[in-house]
């Protein structure tokens, strides 16, 4: 599955990014070249899907593609995927179009969440049988939180919430398609009172895959649950009380302040100034918030301008900055080709 | 003064109906509030010497651990104990977990800590705020220079000691040659201290060390040993490759056998849930590191096995401890190819930095005005390849020659001549490798010897040693087809539909 994802990116970023902008991407890097990327080439969903990936492994896969002759390196590490490449994202297709990633909303919360309901199945397993002592396989404290307010919410009979679980877990298995083996790695992991769960390691040499493959599989289905809570949570019994947590705007530290004075109206000059920033970078992060907040392109171009960009945006199906700015009068700046870009990405 | 026997406390708080050799001695010794050294061997119960305290004493207990992994595992298990006043305040914690337990402190009776905290000075102030009636050192003997550990950062402790207006200190390790034991007395300046001093041999353990003409030979006979005794086993290696092969190797040609390996370079939770699965008795063997081992409490492992021998006796003696902690019969079994020494030899260089390594480092110091000790680290990580243990070794000779204090962390070069401290330190560096060389030259003596490999084991630790119950040593008596041990039932494969194994773990009945 990994390698089907790096292969897809690839093609979205069609050879005008390196091969590093998929591995920030799948680390969530808040920088907006980043977040902006993301946006640009439609790989949202898969922001941040990854964020404890090792460089060396995805080296790794980025050295097996080329090996293949799946996809080509120029000088400065930009790959195409090749004509191989392609028949063979293609026939993965069958198999993994059907993944539930929604990376930019869950890239933070699908962590906690998996940590979360595997500590809990843990916890209830071993209340269910009166056993009090054991050590928890999740070791972190904030989770270890959630599971006991969780539990204090919800005083209910163990067995009667093992089986709620496991009608949850029937319904969201019955309700999606998964790629074969994604329920099972799924299962494995999972620790209880009578069992332990097979570490990442084990299961990649049990279903024969990569470590990094056994990651996707679970997080695919981690964000399936964590949407189908968001969409249906009256059909599920235990499940949406785990995950009722805010989602958050994914911007960087630095563009959420800017965020904060933008919308008490200040403007770019004021709040660079304010903040003893390079009013370049203030519009950088202006940019950023246009993909999630609220941006008016009236406030930052005329209506002329407004359309001559969106109008070699469309004539050129190009997302590159440095040939639409050389298309435009030079009037026009980096600022709002990419602060049109983002908002017509938006309304798509 | 005490309504209850600390016999009471034992049973009240851990379960345990009686002490275990040696416990109840410290603990009264420590209750009485006198310094105290225990040398008690691995698996033999030292943390109730402190746990238990903690429950009585007035005031908090401090403990000095060097190992991150291990002081979580411990916090795990008091927990799940239920005492629930325990904290951890080390580099992993997060900030303001850190900030918010360092502001109460008061409240907690066991504080754990890593060395290197205790250069923080806003914890230090903040530990002085509080009623300390115990200073504990575990892994003492990480405090000598010729502990098989050294760790520079525990020479701190001395000062932080005295600085906490020197409570009474209990000082714990399970392997110390009457040399160490000295040494850990000495630096932290212990003028009375009370030494309980247990014997480390068991009696219940036979040695086996088998030579292999080809290296090849390890493996095979592995196989043939683990399909004939299907019991709890430790494999130990002394690279993580190796481990992971070997295990690749042993699940191939054993897949009867459950096996795993375990390292280091695994991620936290893959890590618990392998421990786990072993304690569990999900697995049957285990092929790891010496990261393996600290903190596991699996009482029933009948077989360690050395693929390679450690680089001194100590390593050895800790390691074949974590066999037969249930007092029942187990075997040591250690493998040993000529070429071995090799292994150990580049092992042992590589701990140490050459000289022409020691030069660039204080070149970079002396060119860049480097004064801040975190700058240097990163650079002499990035030439030595990420060595930490050379680093540390670096930092620990800087700190000696007073170029780097400790405290705030700063290097002053000022007046000092680089070429001399070069020289001087490499001098250091040659007499450690002198040092490490004799120690790796002891354990290939041993196995070497022609003798009774118990008594030559046990000779440079202590005087004589306890009758053993079973089989000695394969020089005395030791024969494969007189070991009987309970072999584990075999386990059949699970095929079963995912929602067959989700009911199960979930334990309900299917509908
Ligand atoms: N008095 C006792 N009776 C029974 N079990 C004990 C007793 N003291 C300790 N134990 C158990 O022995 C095991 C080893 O203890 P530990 O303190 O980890 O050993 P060490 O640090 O010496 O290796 C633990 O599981 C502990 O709970
Ligand atoms: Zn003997």
């Amino acid at each position: 599955m990994f390698q089907y994802i790096i292969l897809y990116c690839l093609n979205n970023l069609n050879g005008e990014r390196s091969v590093a902008n998929i591995y920030y991407l799948l680390k969530g890097k808040k920088s907006t070249q980043t977040i902006q990327d993301s946006y640009l080439y439609n790989l949202t969903e898969f922001f941040g899907v990854y964020r404890s990936i090792a460089r060396s492994n995805f080296n790794r896969v980025i050295d097996e593609l080329a090996e293949l002759n799946y996809i080509s390196i120029s000088g400065k590490a930009f790959a195409t995927v090749n004509h191989e490449g392609q028949q063979n994202l293609a026939q993965l297709d069958s198999e993994f179009q059907n993944t539930y990633f929604k990376g930019m909303t869950y890239e933070k919360h699908a962590p906690q969440f998996l940590a979360t309901f595997i500590l809990l199945i843990q916890t209830v397993t071993n209340l269910h049988i009166k056993k009090s002592r054991f050590i928890p396989v999740i070791d972190n404290g904030s989770i270890q939180t959630n599971v006991k307010n969780f539990l204090q919410n919800k005083p209910l009979d163990m067995s009667v919430l093992l089986r709620d679980i496991y009608d949850d877990l029937r319904q969201i298995f019955s309700t999606a398609s998964f790629p074969d083996f994604s329920i099972d790695i799924f299962v494995d992991y999972l620790t209880s009172a009578n069992e332990i769960g097979l570490s990442q390691q084990q299961i990649a040499l049990k279903y024969n895959i990569s470590k990094e493959d056994v990651h996707f599989h679970l997080f695919n289905i981690i964000h399936y649950i964590l949407e189908q809570m968001k969409l249906a949570p009256a059909k599920y019994k235990v499940l949406p009380y785990m995950s009722n947590q805010r989602q958050d705007l994914s911007l960087t530290d630095s563009a959420m302040v800017t965020y904060n004075y933008y919308g008490k109206g200040y403007s770019i000059k004021e709040i660079a100034g304010t903040r003893d920033l390079k009013e370049s970078t203030v519009q950088d992060h202006i940019v950023e918030i246009a993909y999630v907040g609220e941006v008016k392109w009236s406030d930052h171009m005329s209506d002329e301008e407004y359309s001559m960009i969106k109008k070699a945006l469309v004539q050129t199906n190009t997302k590159q900055l440095k040939t639409l700015k050389e298309l435009l009068p030079d009037f026009i700046t980096y600022f709002q080709i990419k602060l049109v870009i983002a908002l017509w990405h938006k309304n798509d | 003064m005490y309504d209850f026997s600390i016999e009471d406390y034992l049973y009240k708080f851990f379960g345990y109906r009686s002490f275990r050799t040696g416990q109840k001695e410290i603990i009264e010794s420590v209750l009485a509030g006198n310094n105290t050294l225990a040398v008690l061997p691995t698996g033999s119960g030292k943390s109730i010497c402190y746990q238990l305290p903690a429950m009585i004493m007035e005031g908090s207990i401090l403990v000095i651990s060097p190992l991150l992994s291990l002081m979580t595992d411990q916090i795990k298990e008091i927990k799940s104990f239920g005492l629930k006043d325990v904290i951890a305040i080390n580099s992993m914690t997060p900030k303001h977990e850190k900030s918010f337990s360092m502001r109460n402190l008061q409240k907690y009776k066991l504080i754990f800590t890593s060395p290197e905290m205790l250069q923080n000075t806003f914890f230090i102030n903040k530990l002085k705020n509080i009623h300390l009636s115990l200073f504990v050192v575990d892994e003492a003997h990480c405090i000598s220079q010729w502990g098989y550990e050294f760790r520079p950062d525990y020479l701190r402790l001395t000062n932080v000691h005295k600085e906490l207006e020197s409570p009474p200190v209990l000082a714990l390790t399970a392997t110390a040659t009457p040399e160490v034991q000295h040494d850990i007395i000495q630096s932290l300046q212990l003028k009375v201290c009370n030494k309980y001093i247990y014997p480390m041999d068991k009696p219940n353990l036979s040695f086996v060390v088998k030579k292999v003409p080809e290296i090849a030979d390890k493996k095979s006979d592995i196989v043939d040993t683990l399909r004939e005794f299907r019991v709890p086993t430790m494999i130990y290696f002394s690279s993580r490759k190796e481990a992971e092969n070997i295990s690749a190797y042993l699940q191939q040609e054993l897949p009867q056998l459950r096996t795993a390996f375990y390292h280091g370079g695994l991620d936290s939770t893959d890590r618990l849930l392998i421990q786990q699965q072993f304690m569990a008795n999900q697995l049957d063997v285990i092929c790891c590191t010496s990261a393996f081992g600290m903190g596991i409490n699996k009482i029933d492992v009948r077989l360690v096995i050395h693929y390679h021998a450690p680089a001194q006796l100590e390593s050895f003696i800790q390691e074949v401890g974590r066999a037969g902690r249930d007092g029942k019969e187990s075997v040591s079994l250690l493998y040993f190819h000529d070429t071995d020494q090799h292994i150990s030899r580049r092992l042992i260089d590589s701990e140490l930095p050459d000289i022409l390594l020691i030069k660039r480092a204080l070149n970079y110091v002396l060119e860049n005005n480097v004064t801040k000790l975190s700058e240097l680290e990163e650079y002499f990580l990035m030439i030595s390849d990420n060595n930490e243990i050379q680093w540390r070794f670096l930092q620990y000779q800087l700190e000696v020659r007073d170029v780097l204090k400790v405290n705030d962390e700063t290097i002053n070069v000022g007046t000092v001549d680089t070429d001399n401290l070069t020289s001087s330190i490499n001098e250091s560096a040659l007499q450690r490798l002198v040092y490490k060389q004799k120690k790796m030259y002891q354990m290939i003596d041993w196995i070497n010897e022609d003798e009774c490999r118990r008594a030559a084991l046990y000779k440079h630790f202590q005087a004589g040693f306890q009758q053993p119950e079973n089989m000695c040593c394969d020089y005395c008596d030791f024969m494969w087809q007189n070991w009987q041990p309970k072999m584990i039932d075999s386990n059949k494969i699970q095929t079963d539909a995912w929602h067959v194994k989700l009911a199960s773990k979930l334990m309900i009945k299917e509908a």
